[in-house]
């Protein structure tokens, strides 16, 4: 028996020695083994995936660049008391891959609401970066927590059978196919495969239960007013990620399966959609696309409102708010279908209520592609003036500075709806959520931040059309590629709204998040990344800020990104598409700025550890021995021979004045022609131009300065510096990131100066540009840098912005009568 | 089974005053917080700075204090929403002993919210144990990172949904 177990032994170490082998090799392809030099600069080759007929070297789509298509004509009814939604679906599937498939996938999203979904069942109670309400976990002394919330959810996904039912998929000639679920995904088998450049049609039958958004915590599903005047008060829907979805089938990954856990979003195919939409006659919709129906389900005065809306100076309103509110007073069991068309998108949404009021103004964009775009927003009385003043004005905003950046807007509609969501968007539509607070009086109003939160959600979903739904990158793996560019532009946009506006992301906004531990590079999949706000968001936003204001200046910035936005452009870019564009079309190597942001965990912290000042050897005795005989001169003289003198010890020398010789008067520094002839032969030896630039650089006498840098923070960077001289003056100087090249932990620099510009003091990123996340050692001589809290208390506080206004203003005004009153009692006590 | 039915009921209570804020699963919101802890070996203070996105703030203190709260513009509502972050962080040393933090004050920088504090560095700290709750009852999602900083390297603490009170040794 002992002998057996050994030989097992054996053969699981036989088994296991490869494996191990195989992994450190995946884990890095290359080692340095010698000494501790890392290439900052190497160039990403083994990093980046090989270029191919389908993406190729420069960035760009290649010459055998495919996608699918999947085209959609849908019709759906909503069941508003229910709350349920049935539909119908026929696709058609064309396969524009070289390969054959024999079966496809298709996204059921819906399904993450299913009690054993993936995403419910690997819920990490209390865990880290989960989604939904609050919950958090008990210990020996401590009772477990839930919130209302989660037992909310609970309970609603208790009471209420949600996810897909699918009830029947068919062929084009009502033939049944084969499909089988898993999780939020479903395969559909072929009857026989889908050769290259063919198509397919077929058909789904589904339905589902909508969620209530607020208890389950989703992007999309229906929210529930109570206190409307009509019993049983009033819904608003929105519908996203509603219908059964094909999976993309890419170049890069094939089928993307990656089941829906609720954080990663997703990709999907560009295609044509149909789609009717059956819902009680008296809501109004608002949906992706154009509506090709406006006859049977507007009125003639709305379309005409809709008319005049394209050349109005100011949004006009479709659906006043009268109208909306005397619409929401009652319902209907009449019902309109509403239909929409939209070409060319990868996805389709839709909102629908009694409550909306609907207000349109056209933007005239001009261009060939689509000269004409209809901005629009629908939002209930909740939404009030904060609505009506800044929504509408906020989507054409986003697209003039968007398209400025990128492309022309290439859709025929823009739209901005109210509801549950805070901020999502689809194709030619976005969920927005600020409103309004009702006051006691019944007027309605917002708080600054709620406009500022309005206006700047507004232009961050509508940027998101541009942002991953034109340029189609896979939200479900690379958050960054969507939430990162977005979160740039949406910076740039919102500067051009009011600079007043706290907008955007600095990179001083991130250095708290760079130096902290436990973090995941930027390229990291969506579910797994530990913080998404700042790695996906704040982090890539604040890079591209940098790459543009630090290193490659706007014009070459702005170039890059629109030829990026151009190549991609209703096309699927994946990471190394942006990081190769972004460089062949600047024309700059960006290897080690992507492998320093987007690759590592590292962050910036450049020291100037030291600066020293050389002068010029003139090699003229006459000269060098003077200075060297100063230089002596002007070090402090040793304390013995000072206590000496002041104890009044007299000298031997001084005793004995009659005993001198030659060294009495001629010190160490004395030159002789000795030392002159050598000069004099040196000279000679000198070619003419070697003389020509001694003799100048002894004439001009300039300054020279070592300044040493150590990078602290690992991330290589450029050096920006303020030079600070004795006489006043200033001067910035800009050392590229190329200087750490081959010393990446400490470099040097020299610096030449005139002879009246002597340097009084160094500066490192005096303008905080670079994300430096230490500022302590950016400055040579050192300095005592207060910290924040030190800063914060030696500022006076006698600001007019601390006062409290609110509370002040209730003061009453005193009359003679109360002071005499008030001195009486101050005298008494 | 007893046990836990209780340990539910208990939190039942506990939580009842929680509102869960209208839907947060937007992609705009941060919902993250930076604290600082700065040991501050020139002047002898152990100073915690708070900084929040006015953005999550906005909405926090609706829900917190009163529907017309407002982070930006009203000291009431900012001097409210310091106390409360003064009640929600706290300092302990390893044996426990609590650590006397004071506030200092806040201010409006840009898009943050800043809230401040200190203490006097106790002498022997061979590592602290902190609690940070801010905001973590209002949101599932919300993740506060405290940074410890002024003890060599940095040292990172991620208070999110189940972490209670976790340890920094220096």
């Amino acid at each position: 028996m002992e002998t057996m177990k050994i030989i097992i032994r054996n053969t699981i170490a036989v088994l296991l020695l490869p494996l191990a082998i195989s992994s450190t090799v995946n884990a890095s392809a290359i080692k340095q083994t010698k000494g501790d030099f890392e290439d900052k600069f190497r160039q990403l080759e083994e990093v980046l995936p090989t270029p191919n007929v389908y993406r190729n070297a420069s960035g760009e789509p290649g010459e055998k660049y495919w996608q699918q298509q999947v085209d959609y004509k849908i019709k759906v009814s909503l069941d508003e008391k229910k709350r349920r939604l049935t539909g119908y679906e026929k696709i058609t599937y064309q396969n524009n891959s070289p390969y054959k498939l024999k079966y496809l996938w298709v996204q059921l999203d819906q399904n993450i609401f299913k009690g054993d979904s993936i995403a419910n069942v690997a819920n990490n109670f209390g865990g880290i970066g989960r989604r939904g309400p609050y919950t958090k976990t008990g210990d020996a002394q401590t009772p477990a927590k839930i919130s209302l919330g989660e037992l909310r959810r609970q309970h609603f996904m208790t009471d209420n059978e949600l996810g897909y039912e699918i009830k029947a998929i068919k062929d084009s000639r009502g033939k049944k196919l084969d499909f089988t679920v898993v999780g939020t995904q479903m395969r559909i088998d072929l009857p026989r495969p889908l050769k290259s450049g063919d198509d397919v049609e077929f058909s789904i039958d589904f339905a589902f239960n909508i969620v209530e958004e607020d208890a389950v915590s989703a992007r999309s599903g229906y929210e529930h007013f109570p206190e409307d005047a009509r019993e049983g008060g009033n819904d608003i829907f929105l519908l996203a990620q509603w219908f059964p979805r094909l999976h993309a089938y890419t170049d890069y990954e094939g089928w993307n399966n990656k089941e829906f856990l609720g954080r990663g979003e997703f990709t999907l195919e560009f295609g044509d959609y149909e789609v009717e939409i059956d819902v009680p006659a008296d809501h109004i919709v608002s949906s992706t696309g154009v509506l090709t129906n406006p006859k049977s389900v507007l009125t003639k005065t709305q379309r005409q409102r809709l008319e005049s809306a394209k050349n109005a100076k100011r949004p006009v309103f479709i659906v006043t708010e009268e109208e909306a509110l005397e619409n929401e007073k009652e319902g209907t069991d009449k019902r309109k279908t509403w239909k929409f068309k939209a070409d060319n998108v990868r996805d389709f949404a839709w909102a629908s209520s009694r409550k909306f009021m609907w207000d349109a103004k056209g933007y005239q964009q001009g261009g060939d592609d689509m000269p004409f775009v209809m901005a629009m927003s629908f939002y209930p009385k909740e939404g009030g003036d904060l609505w009506k003043k800044y929504s509408t004005e906020s989507v054409i905003h986003t697209m003039e500075v968007y398209s400025r950046y990128s492309f022309d807007y290439p859709y025929p509609t823009a739209q901005s709806v109210n509801g549950p969501v805070g901020g999502m968007e689809y194709p030619m539509i976005t969920f927005n959520g600020p409103r309004t607070e009702l006051q006691d009086d019944g007027s309605r109003t917002y708080s600054q931040a709620e406009k500022r939160f309005l206006i700047g959600v507004v232009i961050h979903e509508i940027g998101h059309i541009y942002f991953p739904m034109i340029v189609n990158s896979d939200e479900r793996q690379w958050t960054w590629m969507d939430e990162g560019l977005n979160s740039f532009l949406d910076g740039v946009a919102g500067r051009e709204w009011d600079p007043t506006i706290p907008w955007g992301v600095e990179p001083r906004d991130i250095t708290g998040y760079m130096k902290s531990e436990n973090q995941v590079p930027i390229m990291t999949q969506s579910d797994s990344v530990l913080r998404l706000g700042p790695n996906a968001y704040t982090k890539p936003a604040a890079a591209l800020n940098i790459l543009r204001e630090v290193i490659l200046g706007r014009e070459l910035f702005d170039f890059a990104f629109k030829e990026y936005s151009e190549r991609w452009q209703f096309k699927r870019p994946t990471p190394s598409d942006f990081f190769r564009t972004m460089e062949e079309a600047s024309g700059v190597d960006l290897d080690w700025f992507w492998r320093g942001w987007f690759y590592s965990t590292d962050h910036v912290d450049i020291s100037i550890d030291k600066v020293y000042q050389m002068r010029l050897d003139t090699h003229n005795p006459d000269i060098d021995y003077g200075r060297l005989r100063q230089i002596e001169a002007d070090k402090p003289s040793s304390l013995f021979v000072e206590r000496n003198k002041a104890e009044g010890k007299t000298l031997w020398r001084d005793r004995n004045p009659d005993v001198t010789d030659f060294y009495d008067d001629n010190d160490r520094f004395t030159v002789t022609n000795k030392e002159r002839n050598k000069y004099n032969k040196f000279l000679k030896d000198l070619k003419p131009w070697e003389r020509k630039a001694l003799d100048r650089a002894v004439k001009e006498d300039k300054n020279y300065y070592v300044l040493e840098f150590s990078n602290v923070g690992g991330l290589v960077m450029p050096i920006l510096l303020e030079l600070t001289y004795k006489n006043g003056s200033k001067e910035s100087m800009y050392i590229p990131a190329e200087i750490w090249r081959r010393t990446p932990k400490h470099v040097q620099k020299l610096i030449v100066t005139d002879k009246d510009q002597e340097l009084a003091s160094v500066t490192v990123d005096p303008g905080w540009e670079t994300a430096d996340v230490d500022v302590e050692n950016n400055h040579y001589p050192r300095q005592i840098i207060p910290s924040r809290v030190e800063a914060y208390k030696a500022k006076k506080r006698s600001g007019k912005v601390y006062r409290d206004i609110m509370q002040d203003i209730k003061t009453k005004l005193k009359s003679d009568e109360d002071k005499k009153t008030a001195s009486d009692k101050e005298n008494n006590s | 089974m007893t046990k836990q039915l209780y340990s539910f009921l208990v939190c039942f209570l506990l939580l009842v005053t929680s509102a869960i804020v209208a839907n947060m699963a937007l992609a705009h919101q941060q919902k993250s917080a930076e604290t600082t802890v700065l040991f501050n070996q020139r002047t002898g203070q152990l100073e915690v700075s708070h900084r929040f996105y006015i953005h999550d703030t906005e909405h926090a203190v609706q829900s917190l204090f009163d529907k017309n709260a407002d982070i930006i513009n009203s000291e009431k509502t900012q001097r409210q929403f310091a106390n409360y972050v003064a009640r929600q962080f706290h300092l302990r040393s390893l044996s426990d002993k609590t650590l006397p933090i004071s506030s200092l004050g806040f201010e409006v920088e840009g898009k943050f919210f800043w809230v401040y504090q200190e203490t006097e560095i106790p002498a022997k700290l061979s590592g602290v144990k902190i609690f940070n709750g801010v905001l973590r009852e209002l949101w599932p999602t919300q993740i506060n990172m405290v940074n410890i900083e002024g003890k060599g390297e940095v040292r990172t603490l991620y208070f999110s949904e189940n972490e209670d009170w976790l340890i920094a040794k220096f």
